[in-house]
């Protein structure tokens, strides 16, 4: 039985002096890794945390944040990425939502512990993984919350690895992600479903010890677990992106120069503006040998170019929602011409099954467009503390009932092509990929519909020939304009959920049975031949 | 007008920035305080490029021209008595 941890554990009895992580100017060895990461599971333990716990992860990217991960997996509990720039209250509904009282955190986010406990966060006990026992930033939690930080560790020098009994089908892991109803929903996954991906991608993309990974993704993003824990399988090491290098298309170049990248994993914008502003010619990044790509669909026109500027490398589209986190792929052999149709999903991955079905709930034939339904080692375990919403999106298996394990709706409509291979057509629902977040439109419309002055709203997405998806917002409302909209909003929900564009509208259109028409909506977003907010 | 505050209007129009307009002063530090984002930072530049027309090249996509609303402008500038 492998644990994501044990991953570590393996690379450090392989090679013990293996650089294992690098953040900017530091870097440790699998041997220092397993090692750090058995103190802080021991500083967990004393804290209180047990297995099955859930302990959030409250800091920016860093080595503290990772050996964090690990030392969670550890104490025999489940790590939840809390997001840094997420805003107070969302974290806080988060952590009420799946009892988190104790937390990894670091001193740069100490401006918001106090907003988060106010929000009605269940926090018991900090652990300032970056911080000191006379850091200034500590004046700063709340006075019934507990701290310790780094200092403590030197308490369990030495400390073996705590005996949790954890098995493979405990949790490693909640990520939540946007809800419809307006709450964030918790994706849970289980040592087994992570390493069923770690492994297969591993293989399939012959990861060796020698392999430098770029990590571009935040950890609460499903591409971080590939960084981690496939890059961890195989003793490779995992170079950490700093924020502000991943906004730079020259500092992102540098950096995969720098640091010899060989295999990244990223977002399609993040591609294309690399592609589009890092001055890239053909033979650059000679290290590059495999490029990833997943989370929304990458324009052909920029893939093609990026294929004949780095003939060196191979790339591969992933595909999977959180809930299967990669579940199907296809590797792009030859570069498309620039007015292809966008890339396929291509077809299942080792150990995942896929149907498409139509909305009779029969299986769709080659060419007929159906919803894609996920069974397999890598379909998670449902949403935390939401048997409903886990009940409607994991439905008992309607082609194999005796297996009785669980089939997972995507909502994603696609066709299966004559070669095998499935192209995405489009959603069953209002939820859209913007930077490769998923978002659920409905929750953007619940924090407006928040506001005292707005009446009436409805979101819409429109694609848009720039890097992602522009989200605009139509809302009816009196003595409000946009930009107090904006901050609004800000309270709510994440940046990236920010409407790019809000619309006022006297009332909004209706369709013929009395509803919102947002296909109007949409195509009138697209002609921008409205008074919007400035 | 100038330079900065068309800079200063290219901001407010075009992008949706968690911050307020009235907060928006020339040393405003939109980097340091992750105002701008890797999404509205290409945004800003596409924006600059079609309305001040100017063409920003890569090696001008850096941190130093981008801290605040002054850098963009004298970049902007810098842009613009070169053509």
């Amino acid at each position: 039985m492998q644990l994501l941890h044990t991953l570590v554990q393996g690379a450090a009895e392989r090679d013990q002096d293996r650089t294992a992580l690098v953040d900017r100017d530091r870097s440790i060895t699998y041997g220092e890794l397993e090692t750090a990461a058995n103190r802080v599971s021991a500083l967990l333990a004393d804290c209180g945390v047990r297995r099955g716990d859930r302990v959030g992860i409250h800091l920016d990217k860093s080595l503290e944040a990772v050996t964090g991960i690990y030392g969670i997996m550890k104490a025999g509990a489940a790590y939840v990425p809390l997001d840094p720039t997420s805003p107070a209250g969302r974290v806080a509904t988060i952590a009420q939502d799946c009892d988190i009282q104790v937390s990894i955190t670091g001193v740069e986010m100490a401006p918001r512990w106090h907003d988060i406990v106010k929000h009605g966060a269940p926090f018991r006990e900090l652990v300032v993984l970056n911080g000191h026992d006379t850091s200034a930033e500590l004046e700063q939690v709340p006075p019934q919350v507990a701290v310790r930080t780094a200092d403590a560790l030197g308490g369990f020098e030495g400390s073996a690895p705590i005996e949790t009994r954890t098995i493979d089908r405990d949790l490693a892991f909640i990520l939540y992600t946007s809800g419809s109803t307006g709450r964030p929903k918790g994706v849970m996954v289980s040592h087994q479903n992570c390493i069923a991906f770690a492994t297969w991608a591993a293989a399939e993309f012959g990861l060796g010890p020698h392999d430098h990974v770029s990590q571009f993704a935040p950890l609460l993003f499903d591409l971080s677990t590939f960084d981690l824990y496939a890059t961890a399988s195989v003793g490779a090491s995992v170079h950490l992106v700093p924020h502000q290098t991943a906004m730079f298309p020259t500092h992102t170049r540098r950096f995969l120069e720098d640091q010899a990248i060989s295999v990244m994993y990223a977002v399609p914008s993040l591609l294309t503006m690399l592609i589009e502003r890092a001055g890239l010619e053909q033979g650059d990044l000679p290290d590059l040998r495999t490029v990833l790509f997943a989370g929304e669909v990458l324009p052909t026109k920029h893939l093609a170019r990026l294929m004949r500027t780095l003939p060196h490398a191979a790339f591969a589209n992933l595909y999977g929602p959180t809930e299967t986190n990669v579940c199907t792929y296809y590797v792009v052999e030859t570069p498309p011409e620039p007015d292809d149709p966008p890339v396929s999903i291509g077809r299942a991955i080792a150990n995942d099954e896929t149907y498409v079905v139509t909305d009779d709930g029969t299986l769709a034939p080659p060419g007929e467009t159906g919803e894609l339904y996920v069974r397999g080692a890598t379909v998670m375990q449902g949403y935390w503390g939401d048997p409903e919403r886990t009940a409607a999106s994991f439905i008992p298996n309607p082609f194999l009932p005796e297996l009785g394990d669980p089939v997972y709706r995507t909502g994603d409509l696609v066709v299966e092509e004559p070669d095998g291979n499935y192209t995405l057509v489009g959603r069953r629902d209002n939820q859209v990929k913007r930077r490769g977040y998923r978002i659920e439109l409905g929750e953007i419309e619940i924090a407006l519909l928040a506001h005292p002055a707005v009446r009436e709203c409805a979101v819409t997405a429109v694609s848009s020939e720039g890097v992602t998806e522009r989200i605009v917002a139509h809302v009816v409302a009196d003595g409000v304009d946009g930009v107090e909209l904006t901050h609004f909003c800000l309270e709510r929900v994440p940046r990236y959920m920010l409407p790019d564009e809000t619309n006022f509208w006297p009332s909004l259109p209706k369709t013929a049975t009395g509803k919102i028409d947002r296909f109007g909506l949409a195509s009138a977003s697209t002609s921008k031949d409205h008074h919007d907010d400035h | 007008m100038t330079t900065t505050d068309q800079v200063r209007r290219i901001i407010i129009e075009e992008l949706r920035l968690p911050v307020d307009a009235a907060e928006l002063t020339d040393d405003y530090p939109l980097l340091e305080r992750a105002v701008l984002d890797s999404t509205s930072l290409l945004e800003l530049v596409d924006s600059l490029e079609g309305r001040c027309g100017v063409v920003i090249d890569e090696e001008d996509l850096v941190p130093e021209h981008f801290g605040t609303i002054a850098d963009i402008g004298a970049l902007v500038a810098s842009k613009q008595g070169l053509q």
